[in-house]
């Protein structure tokens, strides 16, 4: 089950992510996992949050660029080569890892990362053949 | 060499999508000019990929030598971040001291 990440575009300018975080802050919606990519020029902010349609209606609002990225949320094991199992199964069919961010961690068995990989249905596929457990966005939420 | 600011807009708004908003700033560094061409991001434009973003910068740096034959730097912006004045967008900021 694919979950919504919120992309956004920023400047890479002094007091952008600030204003970011500021806008969330104030609607109080919770940023679960965060990754930003930058280039000299302008970053890339991608956040799972508790509420994604209304943080991306509020980031509009406020004149960001902003939109829904449908990425994977995969359940990871918590040991030396848990991630390594994961890859090796995606690269053996081909499937491309476009980026990929670590997920909050409470007190649970596995981790989570979320990847965002453009062939998403078959990914998915590929991951339950083998076993590898993916969240949906409910059972994100109640983490 | 005379570059006409209607040429680089034909090219940035053939591009798909919603018009973007875009400025010329001209400068000269080391008795050369250099033309920087800002373009504000937009949700046609926008994708999460960063290669996405900078293939479409290098893309309009690659045409717009096509068709002036000089080198330009692309740079995405935020948008509202390009001035808007009453009537006439103010298109080009000349900030070279001759």
């Amino acid at each position: 089950m694919p979950v919504k990440q919120i992309s956004v575009f920023l400047e890479n300018s002094k007091g952008r992510l600030a204003e970011v975080t500021r806008t969330l802050s104030h609607e109080k919606i919770n940023i679960r996992a965060l990754s930003l990519a930058d280039t000299a020029d302008f970053g890339v902010l991608r956040i799972i949050v508790d509420n994604p349609d209304r943080c991306l209606a509020v980031l509009k609002t406020r004149a960001f660029v902003a939109q829904v990225t449908e990425v994977i949320a995969v359940e990871v094991e918590d040991r030396p080569g848990g991630l390594a199992r994961i890859l090796e199964v995606l690269d053996q069919d081909n499937v491309n890892v476009e980026y990929m961010y670590a997920y909050v961690e409470k007190t649970r068995e596995n981790a989570i990362v979320i990847c965002r990989i453009d062939d998403r249905e078959r990914a998915l596929q590929i991951l339950e053949k083998n076993g590898i457990a993916t969240l949906n966005a409910e059972a994100l939420k109640a983490l | 060499m005379n570059v006409f600011p209607s040429q680089i807009e034909e090219i940035i708004l053939k591009g798909e999508g919603v018009e973007p908003h875009y400025q010329l700033i001209v400068e000269r560094r080391d008795q050369l000019d250099e033309l920087e061409v800002q373009v504000e991001m937009n949700e046609a434009l926008f994708s999460d990929e960063i290669r996405n973003l900078e293939g479409m910068e290098k893309k309009l740096e690659t045409e717009l030598y096509a068709t002036l034959n000089i080198h330009t730097r692309v740079h995405f912006v935020e948008p509202k971040s390009i001035a808007r004045s009453e009537g006439k967008a103010r298109r080009i900021i000349d900030k070279r001291q001759i």
